[in-house]
This record gives C-alpha cells, structure tokens and sequence, in this order.
C-alpha cells in the first residue's frame, strides 16, 4: 500500500504482485476461474478511474457504466461485424429484420477505429459533459444526478434501439477476437494476460498522475473549488481532465471486458452496475488507488460466491455493504488497514526493532 | 510599466445585490508602486469592491481597468492569471499540505500542462524566496494546518508573491493578530510594496496610520474621499461617519485617538 | 388538435405524480444536505399499502383509505431510516447517497420476498373508471382524480410552509440552519417532522402510481431519478420549483416521447436539462446568500 514505502518497496511490491497475476494464477486456476478473475481485474481498471475522480477528484460519477458499455459496445461491435464477415450483417439484426448495416455501425469495422474509439469515445462524451456542467459550476450531488440521469438514458436508449443494439439482449455470442478462437484455453490465457497488463499501466498512469503536481490540484480543487480559482488555476479544466481519464479507463475496461465474457448488454451498463461500481471503490477506500483494485477484486469475488449460493441474499448483503461501509468506514478497507497499523503494528515495531527500521516503520501509508 | 503609471481604474462602478447597492458611483485609481489603504465602516462596500475587481461579483455598471485591459468579461482565474492576486478575510489555505506544498501549488499555476503532469522533485527557488520573505523558513515542511491564524496570513500573502502579481488586493491581512505580529506584517507589507503595487482593507486604525501612505475611505458603497492619512482624519465627513455611528466604538474611539 | 391536448393531459399527470415525489427530495435535500435514493422505495411501500388495503377491503373505498395509510406508512419508514442512519450523515450528499442507495436495494429483495417478484395489479374502482370526453379528446377519470390530489397536496403544504409555525420553522431551519439552531429552534426535531412529510408524499405518489400502472419492486426506482432532475431543474428546497419543474419534465417528456420515440425521449430531455443548466445552474429558483459559497 504504496504511501510510506521506499520508492523500490513499492516497486518491488508491484513486480511481485504483477508476478503472481501473470504467472502464477494462469497455472493454478481452471480456464473459467482465470476467465473470472480476468473479468474482476477489468472492474479494477474502472475502479481505478473511479477512485481518481472520486477520491481525489471529489466527481461522484453514477455514469461509469455509460463509460464502459460505450468501450463495450464499440468492441462489441467490431467483434460482431468480423464473425459476421464482409458485407453479412451480425446476427442479431437479421433476426430483427435490419436489412442494411446501420451507418453508425460502419467504422466499427475497422479495428483502428473500434479499439482507439473505445477508450476515446467516452473520453471525449466525458469531456464535453464535463466542459458543459463543470463550467456552470454544476457539483457535488448535482454531478452525480445528472450522470446517473445520463446513464439511464443510454440504457433505455440501448434496449429501445432493438435493431442497432441488439435490445436488451445486447451484443452477445462473441466468439473471436483478431481471428482468435475465444474458446481455446490458450487464447483465453494471451486475453488474461493482456487485462494484467492493461490494468498494471491503467494503475501506474493513475499514480502518476495523483502524485504529480496536477494531483495536487485536483485534491485542492476537491477541497476548495473557490480558492483554487484564485490561485490563477481553471477549475473546469482541471475536472474535465480527471473524468474524462476516468471515463476513458472505464472504455478500455469495457472494450477487454466484452471478449472474455463475450456479451455486452443493458443490463451491465445501466445504473445499478454503476453505483455497484462505486461501491467497489468506497469499500476498499477511496483516494488510495490500490483501495479500488482490491474493492473491485473483493466486491466481486463475493458477489460471484454468494449469489451462486444464496442468489436473494446477495442483495440484502450489497445493500448492507453500502450501509456499513458509508456510513460507519467511509474510507474503506485501506482506511482500517491504516487504523490497524497505526493502533497496533506502530508500537510494535518500534519496541522490537532497531531504531532506523522503527522509525521507517512509523511512516505508515497514507 | 514603470512607478507612477496608472494600473487600476475604476470608473462609475456599480455593484448591486438584489436592487440593494453594495457599491455605487465609485472611481478609483491605483498608481504602479503604490501601498493603498481602503477604509470604511462595517457594510461600507470595501470587501465588494475587491470582489468587483477580483471578478468574484459581476457589477451592474461601470468599468474596471487594469494595465489596459478590461477585467469585467474575464473570469476569476484569468484575472490572477492577468496579475491581480487576493487574500480572503479567512485564511484559505490548505490545511493537509506543507507549506511547501502550499507555496507550490501557488506557484505552478503558469505551467504548461505537459509539465504539470511531472512530478515535484525540487523546491523552486521563488518559493524558497517567498519562505524566507513571509519568516516560515522554518515551517517549510510542517503542514500548514498547524500554523497560527497570523502564520497562515503570512502563507497566504506568500502564495501571492510567489504567483508574482503586479497588484496585491488584501482583505483585513491583520485581523485578529497581535500586537507584535501586526507590525511585523505592516513592515511585510512595506517590503512587498518596494516591488508590487498593493491595495489593503483595514480596520485597525492604528495599523493605518503606522503603515499607510494614502487612504481611500468608503462609506456606504461610495468613495468618501482620498489622501495622506492625517488629511482624511481630520476631514470633517470622515469624523461624521465614524464618529456618527453610535455602534462602531472601536472605530470611534480609534479615529478620537 | 385532440392529439396535442391528449399530450398536455398526459404530461400534466406524469409531472403532478412528479412533484409528490420531488417535493420530499428537494425538502430533504434543501434543508438537511440528504440525497434519499431510497424515497424511490417509499413510493413502492404506497403502492403496496393500496394493494394489500384492496385485497382486505375490496375495491371502492379501499384506495381512499389507502392514500392516509400509505401517507403514515411511508413516512413512518422515512423517520425510521431518518433516525437509524441519515442522522449521522448530515451534510454529506453524496455519502447520503450510497448509504440510502443500499437501503432501496435491501427494500427492494424485501418486496420481492414478501409480494414475489412479478408485478401485481390494483384494480381502479368503479368510480374512476371511465373517460371525460371534452373538445374531442378523451381524459381519463382516474388521471383527472390524481391531478386533483395533487393539487390537493400542494396547496396544503403550501398552507402548512406559510400559516403553521412549524410550517416557518421548516423554512428557517433551510434557509440557515446554524441561524435557526442558534435561535433556539430544536432543529432535529424539525428535520424529523420534514422527513416523515416528504416520505408521505412518496407514499402517497405509490398509491396515485398504481391508477397508472403495475406495481413491482423497482416501481420506485423508474420515478427517481426523474425526481431528482426536478430538484435540480426546479431549485433546491423549493415548492415553486418542484412544481413548475415537474410539469415541465412531465410535458416535455411527453410530448418527446409523441414526436419521437420513449427510447430517444429520455436523451432529448436530458440535453434539454444540460441546457437549462448552461442559463440557470442553480435551477429556477435560488436561495441568494453572500460571500464564497
């Protein structure tokens, strides 16, 4: 957990962990336990966009599913129009009775296209909103209404175009990706391994960016708004940075999301996924970047272990999450780690070993 | 520009809340070099007006110039941006960053983007300037939420410098401090105006007389008259407004003293 | 011509269900700082009460008993969750936001628990079948009757804002709450009393909400974020507001939805909104104050 380590700690610490997701899950999980955790690890990656314009941001953003089914959907697209081949139409709209292929379809084609528009397109919807209301000086719990009202818009959008979106459906049956088989083990692992990697640079882009003076900013303006534009700096664009990285982190996830679960629909990017999305990283602990990856990994893993086994009980068990986190440890998982540290581990340490190490192990992470 | 040009003009300014005329009929100008002191009672418009030409209120008539260029289209940071810096009659600074941090964060508001990107590796030598001229050398790393009221008036009044404005507009600097810090501060002040041009809001009347040149006051959101501190005293409107007020003893009492 | 007077009907009977649904969000929100997302489920709670009230009764009467019940049983569930959690997170909208969010979804798996999750029907009664036939266009009675209601509802919370002393206290506490505090007013006891109101309205709204439709357990949930774009559109903790924001949503909606489709409505009514925003950030209505906000 980053903060008080020596810059070679926490690389080494980082090295290890990037070890034990690419080498050692691929040999000890079965296909589809590695397909599972693939599909958390792109949660991570939204939740890390989330946690920088959240938590250092102050941007309660309910639009994070509107961000990732537009990075679904362009490489949803893409996918479908590859196995359909040139000049077919996907499958879903010959059941619909779509005779030719929708104008907006036609780029997705090219791969350039699809997989840059993926992260792009919702950095660029994220900026435009962002220019439109953070200008006007529209925050706070106003923000996080209007992308929760956009984000339900799109879902309603998405299932009432049944023959441009595949409905309520969505894009489902995605079997190749680039030509590979996404059913053969070995593309599946290639496909893992590429969502470490994504979510590696997603995670070491977010740090630099917090721990650059730009973060500094970013904090300042989450902070006080007002007195930051006195200091000559422009609030709007400050933001506008922060979501649309975010949004573009939640495109990415989506655009690795869609081949190794192969649907993209409605009902993942609407606005109960997106407060879901939320709460990944307020369980982990806001403002601490690694807080939103282990919420992501935590939130999901028990959603996916509980409701197998008690599919209602799931529900009461988030809602009851949301309850207890929020309001009884807003800072989350890393802010109890922090806690725990501080109580227990501080004076500990300090008795038991020499000066130097206690006095190192007294800078505990922020 | 040179000492003696003509910076700030205010012409025919007037600034109303709600039909309420918080500012009215106000023409000011401020010299390159200059350190001003605004006074007035309480409600006399000082704070608006600073307000007005920090664009933090919109005016509903007339024209604030400064170095040539119009300040009412521009909006609040390109107006700093333009080199016109405030302080708050609250300390705002950030309580969780250094003051180092705070001074940086000042400090780097022209960067380019690219750069703004980089992490802080050194400490730039503006703010180390500004450390040593505000007197928190000593307080670099600390964070600035365990500072005095008067230390984080000084932090404040360096986040300014290192911005390096042409004017400085500063809101009560003085407010609560004591004795020994006011002076302090008074003599900060006339160190800063060696270089800068600065326009102050005081209360203290003492602290007036000890430190200012000129005085404008204001009363009830119009200029009352202007001068050397002993020619505004002993204008007879001027003792009308302070001594008329039944309610402003200390003003009373400051301005019989 | 009949068509466009159909529209105008239907939009004004959409936005008046709004402005009982709005009017608690924009009082909760005005004066405590509180983003109830849960207010969505005390509309569900409304709609069941009529439901378990007609299966009791029967039809007739049994929704005019159930507009009071719903009202004390909504709000009642608006003062619980008010003094079990949202008291200690005053002041922090957004935290608000994601506690009262869990809270809808447990709601929620208890109404699918209790009522299953299929959706269940109320029965209008007999008087409120039927159509008004005026300048040649049809209005349905029941619709007509929820206007009323409204209508009925506004005016006494108007009465109750401006005639009671709890009515002005209310007001005061949402204009400047340290003020009122210091003032001696027992602001606590005061937000309970607008909470336990504001979630009547909710309550009150379910039972108007089944004349309209099916009742199921994210019946509140298509209602509120509707709602809330009426307290951001009509100005926080304002009556006036809600109300001519509502109409307005509710009409606008309406007539998108003729011209184009339901899918593309809510997309045209947002960037309609974002619009408004650009001229009026603060929503129709403003409570002015001076000084850094």
């Amino acid at each position: 957990m980053g903060g008080g380590l020596t810059p070679w700690k926490r690389r080494a610490i980082f090295l290890a962990v990037g070890f034990v997701f690419i080498v050692v899950a691929p040999a000890a999980l079965s296909t589809f336990r590695l397909a599972l955790l693939g599909k958390y690890l792109c949660f991570a990656i939204i939740a890390v966009g989330i946690d920088l314009a959240w938590g250092y941001g102050g941007m309660l953003t309910i639009g994070q599913g509107l961000f990732f089914g537009l990075g679904g959907y362009s490489m949803g697209m893409f996918l479908k129009l590859q196995e359909a081949g040139p000049g077919n139409l996907p499958d879903f709209m010959t059941w619909s009775g779509v005779e030719a292929l929708p104008a907006m379809w036609k780029p997705f084609s090219n791969p350039v296209v699809a997989l840059t528009g993926a992260v792009l397109i919702p950095m660029t919807v994220a900026a435009a909103l962002g220019a439109l209301i953070f200008r006007r000086r529209v925050r706070g719990a106003y923000f996080a209404i209007l992308t929760q009202a956009l984000t339900l818009a799109f879902a309603i959008l998405l299932v009432g175009q049944q023959g441009i979106t595949g409905g309520t459906n969505g894009l489902t049956n995605v079997t190749t990706f680039m030509g590979y088989d996404l059913n053969d083990p070995i593309n599946q692992r290639s496909l893992y391994v590429l969502i470490v990697l994504c979510l590696g640079a997603v995670y070491l882009l977010a740090r630099q960016v917090v721990e650059s003076r730009y973060g500094r900013v970013l904090m300042a303006v989450r902070d006080r708004e007002d007195r930051v534009r006195f200091l000559g700096y422009n609030p709007t664009t400050i933001k506008i940075i922060a979501f649309s990285i975010s949004a573009g982190m939640a495109g990415l996830a989506g655009a690795l999301f869609v081949p190794v679960v192969g649907i993209i629909s409605p009902a993942l990017v609407g606005i109960v996924p997106s407060i879901e999305m939320v709460i990944w990283v307020a369980l982990g602990g806001r403002g601490t970047l690694i807080g939103a990856v282990v919420g992501a990994l935590l939130v999901n893993y028990a959603k996916t272990t509980l409701s197998e086994a008690y599919p209602s009980g799931w529900l009461y068990f988030q809602g009851l999450l949301f309850v207890v986190v929020m309001a009884f440890a807003p800072k989350g998982v890393a802010g109890l780690w922090k806690m725990y540290n501080e109580r227990f581990r501080r004076p500990k340490s300090a008795a038991s070993e020499p000066v130097g190490h206690g006095a190192e192990a007294l800078d505990v992470p922020v | 520009m040179s000492k003696g040009q003509l910076l700030l003009e205010i012409r025919n300014l007037e600034v109303s809340f709600d039909g309420f005329k918080a500012n009215s009929e106000v023409d000011l100008d401020v010299l390159e070099g200059e350190l001003r002191f605004l006074i007035g009672p309480n409600g006399a418009g000082k704070t608006t007006l600073i307000d007005a030409i920090t664009g933090l209120v919109k005016p509903s008539k007339g024209t604030i110039t400064f170095a040539n260029k119009d300040l009412l289209q521009r909006r609040e940071f390109e107006i700093v941006r333009l080199g016109v810096g405030r302080t708050f009659q609250k300390a705002n600074v950030f309580e969780e960053l250094t003051v180092i941090e705070n001074l940086d964060l000042a400090a780097s508001f022209r960067l380019t983007l690219p750069k703004l990107f980089r992490r802080r590796k050194t400490v730039m030598p503006e703010v180390l300037e500004a450390l040593d001229v505000v007197g928190l050398p000593d307080y670099g790393d600390r964070p600035a939420g365990v500072l005095s009221h008067g230390q984080k008036q000084w932090l404040e009044i360096g986040m300014l410098l290192v911005q390096d404005p042409m004017l400085l507009l500063l809101d009560e600097p003085v407010a609560g401090m004591s004795k020994a810090e006011r002076t302090k501060t008074g003599e900060l002040l006339q160190f800063i105006a060696q270089t800068k041009t600065l326009m102050v809001i005081e209360h203290d009347m003492d602290f007036v007389r000890r430190f200012s040149k000129k005085v404008t006051v204001l009363c009830e959101g119009q200029i009352l008259c202007e001068g050397p501190i002993e020619q505004v005293q002993a204008n007879p409107m001027v003792q009308e407004v302070y001594l008329g007020r039944a309610h402003d003893r200390r003003s009373q009492e400051e301005v019989k003293a | 011509m009949d068509a466009f007077l159909g529209q105008v009907f239907t939009g004004l009977s959409v936005g008046s269900v709004l402005i009982l649904i709005a009017l608690g969000l924009t009082f909760t929100f005005g004066q405590m700082g509180v983003i109830n997302m849960a207010h969505g489920e005390f509309i569900m709670a409304g709609a069941y009460t009529a439901y378990m009230l007609q299966d009791l009764m029967g039809g007739g009467v049994s929704l005019l008993v159930a507009l009071p019940v719903a009202f004390f049983i909504a709000g009642a569930m608006g003062l619980l969750l008010e003094l079990v959690l949202i008291r200690r997170l005053y002041g922090r909208p957004l935290d608000t936001l994601l506690v009262t969010w869990g809270v809808s979804l447990m709601l929620q798996q208890l109404a699918r628990d209790i009522f299953g999750a299929p959706n269940v029907q109320v029965r209008a009664p007999g008087w409120l079948g039927g159509s008004l036939h005026v300048a040649g266009a049809s209005f349905s009675i029941s619709r007509i009757f929820i206007m009323g209601l409204v209508v009925v509802c506004v005016v006494g919370i108007w009465l109750f804002l401006t005639k009671l002393p709890q009515g002005a206290r209310m007001r005061a506490v949402m204009q400047n709450r340290q003020l009122a505090s210091c003032s001696g007013l027992k602001t606590h006891s005061i937000d309970r009393l607008t909470f336990f109101i504001g979630s009547g309205l909710a309550g009150i709204a379910g039972v108007a909400l089944t004349l309209l439709g099916s009742t199921g357990p994210t019946l509140g949930t298509n209602y509120i974020v509707d709602a809330f774009l009426v307290v951001v559109v009509g100005g926080l903790g304002q009556l006036k507001g809600a109300v001519i924001a509502a109409i307005g949503l509710g009409l606008l909606n309406s007539f998108v939805e003729y011209g184009t489709s339901a899918s593309l409505a809510k997309v045209v009514v947002f960037v309609a909104i974002v619009g408004f925003l650009q001229v009026r950030p603060q929503g129709l209505f403003v409570l002015k104050s001076r000084g850094l906000a």
